[in-house]
């Protein structure tokens, strides 16, 4: 039901293609038999002027694209068109110029072409082959969603991180402000996040944290065993003479101990571990798809300038052409 | 001024309690520490973060003395006038602006703010992240722009502003990197041309003009034409040279050599000048390329005048040179008996290449035939030899010699006086009729042997030799007319075919006349030579044969001069 | 207090009503339980414009009307009462009325009780919105409706209520506002799914304040020297932890309303079915089953304001016994003109009455109504009415002459005629799908041509004519689906023991292994086929609208094979076995047909089994996505999708800068993705409540909202899929692409203005959907302007035939 544009009406672009990457090599070679090729003879002209409309009319695919009211086809036919016909362009310039290169404006045309043909290479390759990668990775998740929970994950966080105390509100503080998704050209093509050291510096000063606290909290369950113990025996040893007194402050010691409440401190870091290995993980994934968004679409950086670039080694060539006619 | 600070606390959003405290001073202190006048335990905030106080304008305006700021109405900012209804967020607070109760000058209120929480986090997480290419400031457009417009200024504008300026084009060509219209070059001169340099306009005089005549002339003067101009098939003149040189590709790359510059016209000139009978249908080498001529020189017209005559026309076709050569004979296998003895000759004993080895040198009587044919006539002495090629000279080196014996006397002849036969002592005086009978005798002598040698025995073995009628006092030799350019409408290497055998295409071996044409024809140059295209043979074109510029030629069609050095001779 | 009529309701009926009786100098009262005039119109939000539809009725009442903006209408409205000297009572409310004529009393809620002749019932559907109930409930900062949040930044704002409504209201406002909602229980019982889940998360998110077990106790106006927290009002609550108190700006209260129909019921007006959209049956003079009780307005059927003003103007008339002659006269007598042939147009009616049997149970009113929505269509002979497969869907009745059926497309030369007093397009109307034939109009043909909005409303009215058409239906139904040759009377067994049923989304026909030998008709909607595989309930194929099953075991008298579900609200016509079976004995043809289909049937179910379960499973996924009441879907293939938006670009660019779909937004299952985008339903939700009649279905199929939308947003809340928005209508003038493309100038090609459109402060927001772009040569743009070819527009049959 859905047809990629490389499939278009049975790849009716391919098949044009291909009919007219065979028709200039059968005339070049004839040609070749007759003279010696160049831009300047026959089929010279008749080739450049091939790939010269060519041009132009794989140029005219970034204003169709835009044309949405356009009746004049689908664009995903045009995209075809534009994908087999700039591969045919490849060879039909290159007979044209019969090989011939140099340092001058007209070598210069016929290799901003070629890279802009390379990076659509590139394209067609990221649009076939990142679609999916980005589905699978999405899950159904949007970007949006992503940064909301990602957002909502920042909240728990951080309303965690205060029932811990100032220190490690700060920590978490400072590990929020580190993420950073996306970022530059860079950034986004390697999925590298500047403040990643940051971050991870946040987590291991939380484990710190954690490992500290749950040292401290050892250490006051023994402190309370040690003293229910000695207040047991104490007890035992007191009970007909005394039988409220000294266990009794023993026990508001116990009490007032347990109220710190370092086990509960203890949960509360582990708790915050787990959200942010959650969000970790998370933010990984929106690393990700911003990669891939950027890998699917910034060879067009390349691509676009440079057929801009083309256009205008195009036309100063052939006013150069017949300026020195 | 008197400030109505009323915080809010709320433990759920129904329950809001409201707290007032009042501060009096020229400034509300607002942050984190102990005894600011707005204390807000938010770690997010300094411990003195910002302060409200009354401006020169009479507003109140608040200024951040934390880096930070502050977000004012959504804004975030580092100062900013207060009016009623602003919203100002600090950390997790909310400050809000409401209208002063009578008294008061400013009242705030204070609150943590809690709806807020996730939305702010939501926003400082945004203002953390940049997705997509668009936020990455790579801007297509400028870039589009950029390049447009700099490929634009040094490839083309630049360049051609050169074309009305010539002296900026001049400075442009001299200073390398800058952009001048070098840059066009399409590619490297013939080495021809390389002299020109950089200077485009040598060739290149009008922009938009293709390159015409009178530049290629300015240098090549003189050029011959290739036909007459003002013959009607000529077109367009001006473009001429350009059809067949094409410059720009490489050090041999200048001519063009292709057949289809020339079958075009001559496969239509027999119709077009069908009125000079001159030419026929020619658009191919192997089929339609009519059989060769050879020039022959007009019989009794010297070497002023030839005749064209196909090779196979059916007639009488015969060199009429007035010299007798048999090929077969000297070429005999067994070769032929010279003055020293049998001599073995082949084509190279006669016929050498010129220098460059284009044509063979002209055939010399002394260089070539003297060796054998010795012109000895008196056989007392067999070294002495009469000149060569002057009938005039001949007869008086006879004379001459015959005097000189006849006066010298002992001469052993027994037809001769006895006068001549008698020795001579030295001193001895002649008597004036001796005297006159050994000269008559010498006379006699050198005539008997004067028509021996001219008629049988030197000069007829080779030349035909008219006897002296009454009218005509001495013999005549026939004036020897060699057709030096068989095919001078084509140049033919012997050079390029040394490797071949003479006898391939030259049948000298069985030619018993020197009036055979030992010319061949196009069916022997066919077997080697085809047109472009051809696998099995050598793939010829027009110009392989044929010059376009006949230089030092005139016109082809009309006869040519031999240079026969015998063509000279009176 | 005596009065000779006493009009219940200030709307433009009753105003309307109570004006010709103050012109007239007859004693009245027009009693209001509104603090308005005109309730209704008085909270449109501000600066709406209100329509005077339909352009052609004349206006017949004291009062001026025209379209114009709210202010002005109602400007109009109240000059014209006071000039006049209405006597009206506002914020009197009717709780009962009793007595008959000459002789009612109708008892406010006051406790007061006034007596009037006559009772005139100008209240319309809205019914009576509930109040507070506690002191300060009428106060100015309290609404109990709420058209535009947008219209509200800022403030704080309290929401009563836990129903849909007070939820969609809360988190609309909670976007700009600071919102909390006051829940009387301690859940929100009675929200929809996702309501519910939309007011859990905010709360949890805290993007507003839910206090639950709490109800208002009152309303005060902030003291101006207390601790009001700078708001005008304050709300007191009685709480489980005690009193609270929330100041505030706004008070919004969505209590719901007293329906109409309870109150009407209670006067002892009978209506003719349970169908919510049932109105009570009024005479010529719009009297209703009690005597001296009449009803105008709305609650007759008539919706439209100059309908009710007329009304008004003309029942005061028959209550003075005048002969009137009804405003629509010259209208219909300009629509009769072609046939009438000097009849008059209640002759013309009569005829139209005896004629066709469909008809005969109208009252007089209900058939001028009728007639005024409807045309008169005098074909040519052979002139085409409609083809097979137009997305038309309005109705026909033959009023004289014939008309030839074309039912078999392969052998266009059979036809079926009807003839004077029958109708066809019926079909069409049921089942919501393409035309099943064509139909050509023979000699002398003259046609009622009715709107299927008329048709259905109707239906809805007249239990008579839905039995008819039922009937018709079914017959035609059972010949076009597999008995063609048969006869009427062949097939009256098996009709005659026909059951419509109705099945709810989700709902199984039957189950696998049941016991059973009925066949199903499927007359709207469609059905899943599915069948238990290694305990998973695996969908093996979708039928739609126009196919029965049930065969096999018909056929066989095995158990049921498989299971089939209602995708959407379904009807079938379930036929009997044993007559069925009896048919086929009959006429072997049936019975071939039938194997036929079962044959075909089990050999692509044998391979649906063998091939991958994930057909299967994408077609219950897009099941659920309301496919299965869809005839044409957006349909998104993620692997070819680049995410360049040009479908949005396309979209926004040919629809004046908004787009009508969102991409990202919406469900995937494995490659598929269902972007939010119209799915032109069978049965749009969107058309059932368009006051202006705005939406409409064009021929090939595209469900389009037309100018005259008056921005109700009846349309957005109606569509399940939310596909419908309110917005402004771009004004701003886009840019040229060439500015943009070469300088960056100006707006970018296909950018969506619709956040910074500017638009005029008095322009209403508008309901924008997708329309197909039916104006478009070529096709949706949406799917044109995708250059991957990821984006499809499909029927979802075809989809779930090929999706296998």
């Amino acid at each position: 039901m859905h047809q990629s544009f490389l499939i278009y009406r049975r790849a009716r672009y391919l098949k044009l293609s291909l009919g007219l990457m065979i028709l200039s090599l059968a005339a070049y070679i004839a040609d070749a038999r007759l003279e010696q090729p160049n831009g300047g003879t026959w089929l010279g002209y008749t080739l450049g002027t091939i790939g010269a409309l060519l041009i132009f009319w794989l140029l005219w695919f970034g204003v169709r694209k835009r044309k949405y009211r356009s009746g004049s086809g689908m664009v995903s036919g045009w995209l075809s068109g534009h994908v087999y016909l700039g591969i045919a362009l490849l060879l039909v310039a290159t007979l044209h110029c019969a090989f011939q290169f140099g340092w001058n404006l007209h070598t210069l045309a016929y290799t901003l072409m070629v890279l802009v043909i390379l990076s659509g290479f590139y394209g067609v390759f990221a649009y076939i082959y990142f679609p999916s990668r980005l589905m699978d990775n999405g899950g159904g998740l949007s970007d949006e969603a992503m940064l909301t929970e990602i957002a909502e994950l920042d909240g728990e966080c951080l309303a965690v991180a205060d029932k811990i105390g100032d220190k490690a509100h700060q920590t978490m503080l400072r590990s929020i402000e580190s993420t950073v998704i996306g970022g530059g050209l860079w950034q986004q093509l390697t999925a590298t996040s500047p403040r990643r050291v940051q971050m991870e510096a946040a987590e291991s000063k939380l484990i710190d944290l954690r490992n500290e606290l749950e040292e401290e909290h050892t250490r006051v369950m023994r402190t309370l065993t040690s003293l229910r113990v000695q207040a047991q025996i104490q007890q035992q040893a007191q009970q007909p003479a005394n039988p409220e007194g000294s266990d009794r402050t023993t026990l508001f010691m116990v009490d007032q101990l347990a109220a710190t409440g370092s086990g509960d401190k203890v949960l509360a870091v582990r708790q915050l571990l787990d959200l942010l290995s959650r969000k970790k993980a998370l933010t990984a994934r929106l690393q990700r798809a911003v990669q891939y968004q950027a890998l699917l679409r910034f060879w067009l950086i390349v691509h676009v300038p440079l057929s801009i670039a083309l256009l205008a080694a195009l036309l100063a060539h052939i006013v150069a052409v017949f300026i020195y006619w | 001024m008197r400030c109505l600070i009323r915080t809010v606390t709320r433990a759920s959003a129904s329950h809001a309690t409201f707290k007032d405290s009042e501060c009096l001073g020229d400034r509300v202190t607002i942050g984190r520490a102990v005894g600011q006048h707005v204390f807000l335990p938010d770690l997010r905030v300094t411990l003195r973060h910002a302060r409200i106080a009354l401006a020169e304008n009479g507003r109140f305006a608040i200024v951040s003395r934390a880096p930070s700021g502050f977000l004012h109405n959504g804004q975030t900012t580092q100062q900013a006038y207060l009016q009623t209804g602003d919203r100002i967020l600090l950390g997790g607070y909310e400050i809000r602006v409401i209208p002063p109760p009578a008294d008061y000058d400013l009242a705030l209120e204070v609150e943590r703010s809690r709806s807020a929480k996730g939305q702010e986090l939501r926003e400082a997480l945004m203002s953390r992240v940049r997705i997509g290419l668009a936020a990455t400031g790579f801007g297509m457009r400028r870039w589009s722009w950029a390049l447009l417009l700099l490929i634009l200024v040094a490839f083309l504008a630049v360049p051609a502003a050169g074309l009305f300026h010539p002296p900026l084009s001049e400075k442009l060509r001299a200073i390398p990197g800058l952009p001048s219209d070098k840059v066009w070059d399409v590619g490297e001169l013939a080495s021809s041309h390389h002299y020109f340099g950089t200077d485009c306009n040598m060739c290149h005089q009008k922009p938009f003009i293709p390159v015409r005549n009178e530049a290629c002339l300015s240098c090549h003067q003189g050029q011959p034409w290739h036909i007459d101009p003002s013959l009607p098939v000529v077109k367009s003149p001006d473009t001429d040279c350009t059809v067949c040189h094409k410059d720009h590709n490489g050090p041999e790359g200048l001519i063009r050599t292709e057949s289809r510059f020339c079958t075009p016209c001559h496969s239509k000139l027999n119709a077009q000048l069908s009125d000079t009978g001159l030419f026929t249908t020619i658009s191919d080498f192997s089929h339609t390329h009519p059989q060769f001529k050879v020039s022959l020189l007009e019989p009794g017209a010297g070497t002023q005048r030839a005749v064209r005559i196909r090779l196979d026309w059916t007639g009488d076709l015969r060199e009429r040179s007035n010299l007798k050569f048999p090929h077969a004979k000297h070429l005999q296998a067994g070769g032929v008996k010279g003055p020293n003895g049998q001599v073995k000759l082949d084509c190279a004993s006669c016929h050498t290449p010129e220098a460059g080895g284009q044509h063979m040198q002209p055939i010399r009587f002394e260089k070539n035939c003297h060796g054998c044919h010795r012109l000895t006539f008196d056989p007392t002495e067999p070294d002495r030899e009469a000149p060569h090629g002057n009938v005039q000279a001949v007869l008086q080196t006879l004379e001459s010699y015959y005097a000189l014996r006849a006066l010298e006397g002992g001469y052993a002849d027994p037809a001769a006086p006895e006068i001549v036969r008698r020795r001579r002592r030295p001193g001895e005086q002649f008597a004036d009729e001796e005297r006159a009978a050994a000269l008559e005798w010498a006379t006699q002598k050198s005539a008997t042997v004067g028509a021996e040698l001219f008629e049988y025995r030197a000069c007829a073995i080779c030349h035909t030799v008219d006897k002296p009628e009454p009218a005509v006092p001495a013999w005549r030799i026939s004036p020897v007319a060699l057709a030096q350019a068989w095919f001078p409408k084509a140049h033919f290497t012997h050079a390029r075919h040394a490797t071949m055998d003479c006898a391939a295409c030259h049948d000298a071996a069985h030619s018993t006349s020197s009036a055979d044409v030992l010319m061949p024809g196009i069916e022997n140059c066919r077997s080697c030579h085809g047109d472009v295209g051809d696998r099995d043979r050598l793939q010829s074109t027009c110009v392989s044969c044929h010059d376009f510029h006949l230089i030092d030629r005139p016109p082809q069609h009309a006869a040519l001069p031999s240079p026969h050095p015998l063509a000279q001779a009176p | 207090m005596n009065t000779k009529i006493a009009i219940v309701g200030a709307g433009p009926g009753g105003l309307s009503a109570a004006a010709r009786a103050a012109e007239l100098g007859v004693s009245h009262v027009l009693l209001e339980a509104a603090p308005h005039l005109a309730n209704t119109i008085f909270l449109y939000q501000k600066g709406k414009h209100v329509m005077a539809e339909p352009n052609l009725l004349p206006l017949r009442s004291p009062l001026a009307f025209t379209a114009g903006s709210r202010e002005q209408v109602l400007q109009a409205w109240e000059n014209g009462a006071q000039q006049l000297g209405v006597t009206h009572r506002l914020g009197a409310e009717v709780k009962a009325i009793a007595g008959e004529r000459g002789n009612f009393s109708l008892t406010l809620t006051s406790g007061e009780i006034v007596n009037a002749e006559c009772v005139v019932l100008a209240i319309g559907l809205q019914g009576n919105l509930r109040k507070m109930g506690v002191p300060g409930e009428n106060l100015p900062f309290i609404q109990y409706q709420l058209d535009d949040p947008d219209e509200f930044a800022g403030e704080t704002i309290v929401v009563v209520g836990a129903g849909d409504a007070a939820i969609e209201n809360a988190l609309a406002l909670a976007a700009q506002n600071s919102v909390t909602i006051i829940n009387r229980r301690d859940e929100f019982s009675r929200a929809k799914e996702g309501n519910l889940n939309g007011i859990l998360r905010a709360i949890k998110d805290e993007t507003l304040q839910c206090l639950y077990n709490s109800s208002p106790t009152q309303v005060v106006v902030t003291p101006t020297d207390g601790e009001g927290d700078g708001k005008p009002c304050e709300l007191y609550l009685s709480t489980a932890e005690g009193e609270a108190r929330i100041p505030c700006d706004r008070i919004i209260a969505r209590l719901g309303a007293t329906p109409a129909r309870q109150f009407v019921e209670s006067c002892g007006i009978r209506f003719p079915n349970d169908s919510p959209n049932a109105v009570p049956a009024v005479s010529a003079q719009y009297e209703s089953n009690v005597p001296g009780l009449y009803i105008i307005g709305a609650l007759a059927g008539y919706p439209l304001i100059k309908q009710a003003m007329n009304q008004g103007h003309e029942v005061v008339e028959f209550i003075l016994g005048n002969p009137v002659e009804p405003a629509d006269e010259p209208l219909l007598r300009e629509k009769f003109k072609p046939i009438l042939e000097g009849r008059s147009v209640d002759q013309m009616l009569d005829l139209i009455k005896t004629t066709i049997p469909l008809f005969e149970s109208l009252t007089t009113l209900q058939l001028r109504e009728f007639m005024l929505d409807s045309d008169i269509l005098k074909p040519a002979p052979g002139a085409v009415i409609f083809r097979r497969n137009d997305y038309s869907d309005t109705f026909f009745s033959v009023l004289d002459g014939e008309v030839n059926i074309q039912a078999n497309p392969d052998a266009p030369e059979q036809t079926i005629s009807l003839h004077a007093g029958q109708f066809f397009g019926e079909m069409t109307l049921i089942s919501g799908r393409r035309r099943n034939s064509t139909v050509l109009a023979g000699p002398d043909c003259v046609l009622i041509v009715t709107p299927r909005r008329s048709m259905l409303k109707l239906i809805n009215s007249v239990e008579a004519v839905q039995r008819l058409i039922d009937e018709v239906f079914l017959i035609r139904a059972i010949r076009a689906q597999m008995a063609p040759d048969i006869s009427d009377e062949d097939l009256a067994e098996v009709a005659r023991t026909a059951l419509i049923e109705r099945h709810e989304t989700g709902q199984a026909l039957f189950h696998e292994g049941d016991v059973g030998d009925s066949l199903y008709m499927i007359r709207r909607g469609s059905v899943t086929v599915s069948r238990d595989i290694g305990g998973r309930d695996v969908v093996l194929s979708y039928l739609a609208a126009g196919n029965y099953v049930g065969e096999m075991s018909l056929l066989s008298n095995i158990p049921r094979s498989a299971t089939v579900r209602a995708t959407v609200a379904t009807e079938t016509i379930r036929l009997d076995g044993e007559p069925f079976k009896a048919l086929m004995k009959r006429h072997p043809t049936v019975f071939m047909a039938l194997q036929k289909t079962a044959r075909e049937r089990a050999a692509s179910g044998a391979k649906a089994q063998q091939s991958e379960r994930e057909g299967g499973d994408v077609i219950s996924f897009l099941v659920k996505q309301g496919l299965g009441e869809a005839t044409d879907v957006l349909l998104i293939d993620e692997t070819l999708c680049v995410h360049c938006d040009n479908c949005e670009k396309a979209c926004a660019e040919t629809h004046k800068g908004t787009s009508r779909l969102d991409r990202k937004a919406g469900p995937s299952f494995a490659s598929v993705h269902v972007p939010t985008s119209c799915r032109h339903c069978e049965h749009p939700h969107c058309m059932k409540d368009c006051p202006p009649d705005a939406i409409h279905r064009a021929p090939n199929g595209e469900v389009f909202i037309a100018d005259n939308c008056i921005g109700c947003g009846n349309c957005e809340r109606n569509c399940p899929y939310g596909v419908i928005r309110m917005a402004y209508v771009e004004n701003k003038r886009r840019s040229g692409m060439l500015s943009w493309l070469l300088f960056g100038l100006g707006t970018a090609p296909g950018q969506d203005l619709s956040a910074t459109a500017h638009h005029d402060p008095g322009a209403a927001k508008k309901a924008i959907k997708c329309d197909m772009c039916k104006d478009l040569s070529g096709g949706p743009a949406c799917v044109r302007a995708c250059p991957t070819g990821a984006a499809i527009r499909v029927s979802p049959e075809e989809f779930m035939v090929l999706t296998r």
